[in-house]
């Protein structure tokens, strides 16, 4: 049985999005990230809600890139989130854990 | 330039009034400035360089030792320049009258006649008179339905300085007071270059407060409000407001996002220095979607309105995510 990271938005980012990009914002570092293309678009699925599950056929449709591709996409793409703590990992799902959770 | 907090009592309740945030959040005991404070003041605008004393409240001429405050700014050959509703105290009003007009600058912020009673408009008006040329009218919009005509009969009547001072009111970072949304920028574009117009048939020129953007205005009203001599301005900058309790903020609409202490070693470029780059990060965004992305404010030309305005637009989305380890690992 694989294991399943609960991740979360950091409660120091806010954001903000332009016509041709998402500025992302972290308050205490003063931090500032300008999102374009794919990480554009998870971080407006995942603002409104969408699981991993969602969010993988969406980025193939979208940018017209194989399941493996998306996968690998949104893998990379949240793991340069991590790194820059933009969104944290904050220990092991439960077996009932809900895949997504938002509450805007 | 820096603003001095001098009174945090006000006797007008402006609905556009952007010091609630931070005003209302101050010691109740303490409503005025202490005269070795305000000496204090004094010592860091001397030694950042800075020859304006500008009083600021509240109603700062409500302060009980006004005069005392001109005189000592005065010792020290500091310009006064002071914001007041122009309802001030007998001995405040004498205190200024007697300054030399160059030396002196009283911006009288005046709301529309009919907004106010028959006996306040007309003791804003007997005060305007005998500040004559002292007084500079000022004006804030803060609902797109706003009628400042009257205010050129008012020049011409009292021969106060022959501008008006155009401020449009923003958002305090709560929200809590009246201001114009940006969606209601072009409309209100439209006004301002008219009064432009008409003012300058009076010989009358409009001055710009900050928070103005460029794309408000048409190009040929732009073009027209520049022809007529007024001061057009795109600015956003750390103002420094510094409050009776010695802290210096940005400016008023953005003191939730925090103050800095004034000490004895503190000037006004270091702490402008240090808002700039505190504030960095959301200067990249404007009051629209299309500021961040706008030749204009790449240039440096706009400064993309508002930064209260701009930071109201962003938010905090808690969204959580569970993702099986693989997919983080591929």
């Amino acid at each position: 049985m694989s294991q399943r990271l609960f991740h979360r938005c950091s409660p120091s980012i806010i954001w903000v999005k332009d016509a041709d990009q998402t500025l992302v914002v972290d308050r205490e570092m003063g931090q500032l990230w300008a999102l374009h293309g794919a990480e554009a678009v998870i971080w407006d699925l995942l603002s409104v809600g969408y699981s991993s599950r969602k969010i993988i056929p969406m980025l193939s449709l979208v940018f017209s890139l194989s399941v493996e591709e998306a996968e690998y996409t949104f893998a990379d793409v949240l793991r340069k989130w991590r790194d820059a703590n933009i969104v944290q990992v904050s220990g092991e799902a439960d077996d009932g854990e809900p895949d997504s959770q938002c509450s805007v | 330039m820096a603003n001095l907090t001098v009174s945090a009592v006000c006797n007008q309740h402006c609905p556009y009034c952007f010091t609630g945030d931070h005003l209302n959040g101050s010691r109740a005991d303490r409503s005025f400035l202490e005269i070795s404070d305000f000496d204090a003041r004094l010592d860091f605008l001397d030694r950042s360089g800075i020859d304006q004393v500008r009083l600021l409240g509240g109603e700062p001429t409500l302060h009980p030792q006004f005069p005392e405050l001109i005189k000592r700014a005065r010792a020290r050959n500091k310009k006064i320049v002071v914001f007041t509703n122009g309802l001030m105290p007998e001995e405040a009003l004498v205190c200024l009258e007697e300054l030399p007009p160059t030396e002196c600058n009283v911006l009288v912020n005046i709301n529309e006649p009919a907004e106010a009673n028959k006996e306040t408009f007309e003791r804003q008006r007997a005060t305007i008179h005998r500040l004559g040329e002292r007084a500079l009218l000022g004006f804030n919009i803060y609902r797109t339905n706003f009628h400042p005509n009257f205010l050129l009969s008012l020049i011409a009547e009292a021969r106060c300085r022959p501008a008006i001072r155009l401020g449009m009111a923003q958002p305090c970072l709560s929200g809590n007071n009246h201001y114009i949304h940006p969606k209601q920028y072009p409309f209100v574009g439209e006004k301002v270059a008219s009064l432009a117009r008409t003012a300058a048939r009076d010989g009358v020129r409009l001055e710009f407060d900050c928070g103005f953007v460029r794309c408000m205005f048409s190009n040929e009203d732009l073009e027209t409000i520049k022809g007529l001599g007024a001061d057009v301005g795109w600015r956003c900058n750390p103002i420094l407001d510094i409050d009776i309790e010695g802290r210096v903020i940005h400016c008023y609409p953005l003191s939730r996002l925090g103050s800095l202490p004034l000490t004895p070693q503190t000037d006004a470029p270091a702490l402008r220095n240090a808002f700039e780059s505190s504030t960095r990060p959301y200067r990249q965004a404007g009051v629209f979607q299309e500021c961040s992305t706008c030749p204009f404010k790449t240039a440096g030309e706009c400064s993309g309105g508002c930064l209260a305005a701009t930071i109201r637009r962003f938010r905090h989305t808690p969204f959580s995510l569970v993702v099986p380890s693989q997919e983080v690992s591929s």
